[in-house]
């Protein structure tokens, strides 16, 4: 992580090996994988979270979750940022997750640990919300944006 | 420093869990927290917490004064929790938060004293959080949590999930009774 910071957050470099570390760690996983897309309001630590755009069209407001069947899970989004942990999952339909990532925020990018409460729902189509936060370091201070999200979750088996 | 109606709901869950069951499995601790109000700033306060079972009353509060200015905030948490599987020292908690923010503008001197003025404002919303708890010695425990408090921001909190949060960062210690 001190090699990472080191490369400073917009070189090159940076962006390298994190994707490269980001494929490695895809291809060791099972392919077979559920795929949640929600959108809502987030709080990238100026203050209060935002009603979400009408229609939303603003970038920040989306997350990918792709789902593994060991309960492995990816998050990306702008916030609260890019993570790597497992879920566990509850009887009726919730869960709880948790790991850790690059947090986002208003103030900076710095490594982090985020957790996660939800719930999936099926009927005729698979229903998601979810509440993320994450904890970030940066020089100086933390930083805890977080965001609550709805939408659906594809391939679900 | 905790107002009157404060005072009040503390007694009453602090009661309420007492007398809901037998005695045995009480655990009653305290600690330092820090809360964050969605501006990445940390702002020192306290917490004393009572359990009985899967089911935990808190109460964290905080407080600043800058010049003439008071601001105290409470929050009344009552959670349940459950265990994660395959990991026994870690729970996740789930219930609401009661949350009082009480502002108060007092003047010393006589000449503005009509000026000074306090308002209280309250919410009800979701709380969600991590706890990790160890015991260390005999009936003593300690314990670390990194809680949520999500209250709705007016009417679009609940037709557009805007909210506002609370986040708590806690340690502390208790006895298990």
């Amino acid at each position: 992580m001190v090699v990472i910071i080191g490369f400073g957050r917009q070189s090159v470099c940076f962006r390298f090996v994190c994707a490269l570390l980001f494929s490695f760690l895809i291809m060791t996983e099972t392919v077979r994988a559920e795929l949640t897309v929600h959108v809502g309001p987030v709080s990238p630590g100026g203050g209060g979270s935002n009603p979400i755009s009408l229609p939303p069209i603003n970038l920040q407001e989306y997350e990918l979750v792709w789902l593994t069947d060991q309960h492995r899970e990816w998050s990306v989004s702008l916030v609260p940022g890019l993570f790597y942990g497992h879920r566990y999952v509850m009887k009726q339909g919730g869960y709880v997750s948790m790991g850790a990532g690059l947090a986002v925020s208003f103030h900076g990018v710095g490594p982090g640990v985020y957790a996660a409460f939800g719930y999936t729902g099926c009927s005729w189509f698979c229903f998601n919300i979810e509440y993320k936060k994450a904890l970030g370091v940066l020089p100086g201070m933390l930083i805890q944006p977080y965001a609550i999200r709805m939408g659906v979750v594809l391939f679900r088996n | 420093m905790l107002n009157l109606k404060s005072a009040r709901w503390c007694c009453l869950s602090f009661l309420f869990f007492l007398f809901s069951g037998p005695v045995s499995g009480l655990e009653t601790g305290a600690g330092l927290i820090s809360m964050e109000e969605g501006d990445n700033r940390l702002r020192p306060g306290v917490l004393a917490s009572i359990s009985h079972g899967t089911w935990d009353g808190r109460v964290y509060y905080c407080a600043r004064s800058y010049g003439p200015v008071l601001e105290q905030l409470t929050l009344l948490a009552l959670t349940g929790s459950f265990s994660l599987p395959s990991v026994s020292w870690l729970s996740a908690r789930y219930g609401l938060g009661l949350l009082e923010e009480h502002t108060s503008i007092h003047y010393s001197n006589t000449m503005d004293q009509g000026k000074s003025r306090a308002e209280s404002r309250y919410n009800l919303g979701v709380a969600l959080g991590l706890r990790a708890s160890f015991i260390i010695s005999g009936d003593v425990y300690v314990e670390g949590g990194w809680d949520s408090y999500l209250f709705p921001a007016g009417l679009s909190g609940g037709l557009f999930l805007a909210t506002g949060r609370k986040e708590v960062i806690y340690l502390g210690s208790g006895i298990r009774w």
